[in-house]
């Protein structure tokens, strides 16, 4: 990872290959969103090298990432290969070995966009997976699209941006964060992040507490105002088990909060990501946590 | 036996030759005072055991010409086993407390437990206490008071009150009963008042997150944590009772906690984890505790249940941080004349 992007460059790039009427179908969410959200300044950017846009709503999820897919190929963007799937698909592919969309834009290898479906419903399937997915049938090749429960919590309220593309906002992603890890999970991330295998829950943990020192950054009074905006949400997209997902979110924190260890690699990874450019030491970095924590229990 | 306040002015720590005592001394302002404690050196290295005795002297308002002099002439009366082992330091600065270093082996020790040396309340200091009581009367246009109540009302001696009135006594008058009112209040006394005050102990604590919060913020925290024994004062106090002040932010946040300086200040971490224990000689605060040791504070809930301490003693806040153009606007509106 030694690519900074700037967030409304690659937006920019991002809707000039997409018709206006498929833009609004799309929320980015992850890193970008985050430093388009949080790092105000123009010449600000943040180091990533995917792009991840979840296509909303749920019904017409796979009908729009198909057209999204197609309409990036036609201009030109080219599927990213990915080691043990099948580029291009058919309709004989078995569905593990489907590639997920990972399109790089024409002559920029340095990024690629990502596209996720917006799931049916703000938890874990029948099974208790927590990431589903659907096959969409591009013209170039079939893909998977995947989802993940929580994640679908982003769809609460995202900013439209001047690009006519939708953009998730930090309380929202932090409260997905949150329901996602609970805990500090084993699972670590397949790439390392400058030399280290960082958990995943981590990396995830890691950020939430980066955004709110961002938007802590732009205004002291704005982290008080995520518990109503958590409440409000699951209201909207879980009203039945609300009270018990804003309980539940916390508890990733706070595990954090215990293990030096896992505050330690989650430092690491936004200091190597949305806090590049303003990294923080590990004190700081608890400061912030305990803010939030305080705010947020 | 000494008690917690003097063990914690004096103190005995091991130097390269053998015992050495080490005694804090905040605002000494006379001769009379400094002479009382040389002698209270000599007698104390009367003691064959004792090797050294180090008068660090804090905010000493003896210019050092006149302290050497004062000490030169004492050296000339005392046996010469002892004269050389009495040793005295003002401390302005960290550079000057390592003139003290030499005398004691564990340097640590010393600069840790002169700090907390600085947070004892010095004696004198309820005569301010009996006038900061007639002040905020006379602001809430209360009636005179009798010196018993007035003694009982601020926590001093009936001597102490007795000898306020003494000490401003071109301020004070009786009515036909005996009981005590303050008639005026010029610009000299105030300054003398809040200078007093301003000097009292207070706990500073900076910042170390990197990511400050304001002063407003915290005040607003602090109404949060619902606590009754901790008021905002300095200038958002101020602000509250006086909300023309002349100033736009506060520099930091001054609080005002009823208790003494050995209260617990814990909640200060809980307010904002970004907090911490500062150098009291630290320029630049966020926040600076104050203490109101009195029976009953003069603290006021507002209606958006903010406390507020009064508004003399946010003066003096005010004061100590070097804030006298706004103080004087305050007071030439106030017109205790």
């Amino acid at each position: 990872m030694n690519d900074y992007l700037a967030p409304h460059e690659v937006l920019a790039s991002v809707a000039d290959a997409i018709p206006v009427d498929l833009r609004k179908d799309i929320i980015i969410v992850g890193s970008l969103a985050a430093a388009y959200q949080l790092l105000r300044d123009d010449d600000q950017s943040v180091r990533t090298k995917d792009v991840d846009g979840m296509v909303a709503p749920h019904a017409k999820a796979v009908v729009a990432a198909t057209n999204v897919t197609n309409s990036l190929i036609d201009s030109g963007w080219t599927p990213k290969v990915n080691e043990g799937f099948e580029l291009p698909s058919d309709e004989q592919t078995d569905a593990k070995n489907l590639p997920v969309v990972r399109l790089q834009p024409p002559n920029n290898a340095g990024w690629f966009l990502e596209l996720l479906g917006a799931p049916s419903a703000i938890a874990p399937d029948e099974h208790g997976a927590l990431r589903t997915a659907q096959r969409i049938r591009a013209k170039a090749s079939h893909f998977e699209l995947p989802s993940f429960a929580y994640l679908g919590v982003v769809q609460y309220m995202p900013t439209e941006s001047e690009y006519q593309l939708r953009i998730a906002t930090p309380q929202m992603m932090a409260l997905a964060n949150l329901l996602h890890h609970p805990e500090i999970g084993v699972t670590r991330m397949g790439a390392s992040i400058s030399g280290r295998k960082i958990k995943r829950s981590n990396k995830d943990l890691g950020r939430v507490v980066a955004m709110a020192h961002l938007m802590d950054l732009l205004n002291e009074d704005a982290l008080e105002a995520w518990p109503q905006l958590w409440r409000d949400a699951l209201q909207m997209y879980a009203p039945r088990n609300a009270e018990e997902l804003l309980k539940i979110a916390p508890s990733g924190l706070h595990a954090l909060a215990e293990s030096y260890e896992d505050l330690d690699e989650a430092l690491h990874s936004v200091n190597q990501g949305l806090l590049s450019q303003r990294p923080l030491t590990s004190f700081a970095f608890e400061i912030a946590l305990k803010r939030l924590l305080n705010i947020v229990g | 036996m000494l008690n917690d306040k003097q063990s914690r002015e004096k103190w005995s720590q091991v130097g390269p030759h053998g015992p050495v005592t080490i005694h804090v001394i905040q605002h000494l302002r006379n001769v009379r005072d400094l002479r009382s404690l040389m002698l209270e050196a000599a007698f104390a290295l009367q003691d064959e055991g004792l090797r050294h005795y180090v008068c660090l002297l804090h905010d000493c308002a003896l210019k050092k010409k006149r302290l050497k002099l004062e000490f030169d002439s004492f050296q000339g009366v005392i046996r010469d086993d002892i004269k050389n082992r009495i040793s005295f330091v003002t401390v302005n600065t960290d550079d000057d407390l390592r003139q003290a270093d030499r005398v004691v082996l564990d340097i640590t020790e010393l600069h840790d437990r002169y700090r907390d040396a600085l947070l004892v309340k010095p004696k004198a200091s309820s005569r301010e206490d009996v006038i900061g009581g007639l002040i905020q009367r006379r602001l809430m246009k209360m009636p005179p008071i009798n010196p018993r109540d007035l003694a009982a009302q601020t926590g001093a001696s009936l001597t102490t009150v007795y000898s306020a009135v003494n000490d401003y006594k071109q301020c004070i008058e009786r009515d036909q009963e005996g009981a005590l009112y303050l008639a005026r209040f010029g610009t000299r006394d105030w300054e003398r008042w809040l200078s007093a005050v301003a000097d009292w102990p207070k706990v500073k604590f900076v910042d170390r997150s990197g990511a400050p919060r304001s002063p407003d913020k915290l005040s607003n925290l602090i109404t949060k944590m619902g606590r009754s024994d901790v008021a905002i004062g300095g200038v958002l106090g101020a602000m509250k009772h006086y909300p023309e002040l002349d100033i736009t932010a506060a520099p930091h946040l001054d609080l005002v906690v009823h208790g003494s300086p050995n209260s617990d200040l814990s909640f200060i971490k809980e307010l904002d984890p970004g907090l911490e224990l500062a150098d009291p000689r630290e320029k630049f605060p966020l926040v600076i505790v104050h203490f109101v040791n009195q029976p009953a504070n003069e603290f006021e809930t507002s209606n958006n249940g903010k406390v507020y301490a009064s508004l003399p003693q946010c003066l003096a806040d005010m004061w100590g941080a070097g804030l006298t153009h706004q103080v004087e606007d305050v007071l030439e509106n106030l017109r205790l004349k």
